[in-house]
């Protein structure tokens, strides 16, 4: 397929993808922790 | 032409009467399925819980959960969010990994990390959108266990989070929302699944694909040739002596049919105001939506959890008055943005009329505004789509949004941008249209110096803060990607149409994915990524920083106690605070995104008539 990269060669987006998902749920999960009523 | 019911009759009337017949149908069948959502969520006896009962108690079991389990606010969303993160992971990884897994006929790659990541959150956050094209990117197995199940289990958890704020509001002074597990369970396994299984088997029924055939390549019926460049032997063209490249005309007698388990897709994604097409042109392909009958029921599907789960919470609450005035905010706010879309498109351009091109309906074409649409939907169903799809969080579309009018590309931008509560998702549009009474109350309580409540419960400085976050954060999202975009090359570079349109481009795809509609205008080269890695940003928040500030509201509601209704109680059943809703939906839009509007297609429809100038 054009334009499709091969997997080995896409690892460090991957990491930054995988870091932005669980970093965005992260933030979620310690903002309900800290400020929500209890 | 653009007629299911009377076809070849002048599009004026009938179109009207496809229009109401529509809404007639689905506020009807909104009743009966509401009552039975409302059983389903209660843990009452249903039509279904003998055939599914032991089904659903084995779930239970295996993954060691009670039916009665309870779980306080936090800990309902931080099982969303970690529900969440594992779908993200897995369809991240099926878009990544689907080269060397099965059902994958058409030997697809993977799908590049940025794409991947972009799709993987559209679908989890109930959004759709998307920047691939499904038949040219995605595996049978990719499409089927990554996006069919998300659109499943998405929707569920739309479903969860507002039972969980519902309950909110008629629990006294008790910590307790319900188990999102057990919602998510019950809204997937009595709800989703039977209805979209029934509604593919009609599908399919109408002409809809549903196969695990590969592409099938047929014969063209009449046969044409292209020219195309004459290669050496490395690829490279080969020039002429002026140096430009020389042609050879190629014959065409075969073309390549896109196929696939579409129709178990369809349905589901319309059920679960999901919206993604299985295949790129979405319901304006044949194989997804055939005819004037599949385009009705696939409009009809669109609308049905949403409406019908005001009924549900009316049940719940025990108030069915409340359900009414929600519904008939939902239902005005819908059919006076109808309107002027079904107006618009009719009305068609007049820079193609000046050419002489005869735009009048009549008994052999739909006239106006055709550019885009489908000559089997017309502009009647076309619009009516357009409308319904960005009125629930739907996206799909059977008709190209960028080709519509200025102001019926408007209505389809401006429903979205009002948070998607003129019906939304299925059950982020009533929550979120709650957080808008909530606003409403507020706001009453302001003028007559009484603190405001809804449904016995005190509206206080908390719940308050946490609605703001929910009304404030999609404007904040789409307005700021919007501006990144426009004064970022990247950004930019990917516009296709200069001016007021191209600037419509941008706004309404991050109108679409900040509020998790999905649909697309078009006119966006959306796979890039700046637009892969920012939607998907926006996306996410646009979901979850919206559900977690809703169930916040939910626990604080929940732990309060119920106040009898009294002299002083604005009632929220009335004309009087249905018309306060609507001013209060309409006035935040408004003052938030008119500024934009008129930059966009405003201006744009200001130059297409000549007005002004």
């Amino acid at each position: 397929m054009d334009g499709y990269q091969p997997l080995e060669e896409a690892e460090m987006y991957d990491l930054m993808y995988i870091g932005i998902t669980v970093g965005g749920y992260a933030v979620l999960w310690l903002l309900i922790d800290r400020y929500g009523p209890q | 032409m653009g007629g299911f019911l009377l076809p070849g009759l002048s599009t004026g009337w009938t179109s009207w009467l496809q229009i109401a017949l529509y809404l007639l149908v689905l506020l009807a069948a909104a009743v009966p399925l509401g009552n039975y959502m409302a059983r389903v969520l209660e843990g009452q006896p249903h039509l279904l819980s003998r055939a599914f009962g032991r089904l659903e108690r084995s779930i239970y079991r295996v993954a060691g959960l009670r039916e009665d389990d309870q779980m306080g606010w936090k800990a309902y969303a931080l099982a969303l969010l970690a529900f969440s993160l594992v779908g993200t992971s897995a369809v991240y990884g099926l878009q990544r990994l689907q080269g060397a897994l099965p059902l994958n006929p058409a030997a697809m790659g993977a799908v590049p990390p940025g794409l991947a990541f972009n799709t993987a959150i559209s679908f989890v956050s109930n959004t759709n959108w998307q920047a691939y094209s499904g038949e040219a990117t995605m595996s049978y197995l990719t499409q089927m266990l990554g996006l069919t199940v998300q659109n499943f289990v998405s929707a569920a958890s739309g479903i969860a989070v507002l039972v969980a704020l519902i309950r909110g509001f008629r629990a006294r002074q008790a910590a307790a929302l319900g188990s999102f597990w057990v919602d998510v369970v019950r809204s997937t396994l009595y709800i989703l699944l039977p209805f979209s299984a029934i509604l593919a088997l009609v599908l399919v029924a109408s002409g809809v694909v549903q196969t695990f055939k590969p592409y099938a390549v047929v014969d063209l019926v009449e046969p044409t040739a292209i020219n195309q460049p004459v290669l050496d032997a490395v690829g490279a063209p080969v020039l002429d002596a002026a140096g430009q490249p020389v042609t050879e005309s190629v014959p065409l007698t075969t073309q390549t049919l896109a196929l696939g388990p579409a129709a178990s897709q369809i349905a589901i994604k319309q059920l679960g105001t999901n919206g993604g097409g299985f295949f790129n042109a979405n319901a304006a392909h044949p194989l997804e939506n055939p005819s004037p009958w599949s385009n009705f029921l696939e409009m009809l599907a669109l609308l049905l959890l949403p409406a019908a789960l005001c009924v549900t919470f009316g049940r719940m609450v025990g108030d069915l008055r409340q359900a009414w005035a929600l519904l008939a905010t939902m239902t005005l706010l819908f059919v006076a943005l109808l309107l002027p879309a079904v107006a618009a498109e009719q009305a068609g351009n007049p820079r193609l009329a000046a050419t002489g091109v005869d735009d009048v309906a009549g008994s052999m074409q739909a006239g106006g505004n055709m550019e885009g649409k489908e000559t089997r939907f017309g502009v009647a169903n076309s619009a009516l789509w357009a409308t319904a799809t960005t009125a629930a969080s739907n996206g799909s579309v059977n008709a190209m949004h960028d080709s519509f009018t200025p102001i019926g590309g408007a209505v389809p931008l401006f429903l979205m941008l009002l948070g998607e509560v003129v019906f939304g998702g299925v059950g982020s549009g009533l929550y979120g249209l709650l957080i808008f009474a909530i606003l409403a109350v507020f706001v009453a309580g302001l003028m007559v110096g009484r603190t405001p409540e809804y449904l016995g419960k005190k509206i206080e400085a908390y719940e308050m803060k946490m609605a703001s976050l929910v009304i404030l954060v999609p404007p904040i999202v789409v307005l700021g990607s919007t501006a990144l975009a426009l004064s970022t090359s990247a950004g930019r570079a990917a516009v296709f149409n200069p001016g007021a349109h191209g600037f419509s481009e941008v706004l309404y795809a991050f109108a679409s994915m900040a509020n998790n509609n999905g649909s697309a205008f078009g006119g966006l080269g959306a796979n890039a990524p700046f637009y892969n890695t920012l939607g998907g940003i926006g996306m996410f928040i646009g979901r979850f920083a919206i559900m977690v500030p809703v169930l916040a509201i939910a626990g604080s509601l929940a732990a309060k106690k119920s106040i009898p209704v009294g002299a002083g109680t604005l009632p929220t059943h009335t004309p009087l605070f249905v018309t306060l809703l609507i001013a209060t939906v309409l006035i935040v839009g408004a003052l938030t995104f008119i500024p934009a509007l008129a930059l966009g297609p405003i201006v744009e429809h200001l130059l297409l008539w000549g007005i002004g100038q």
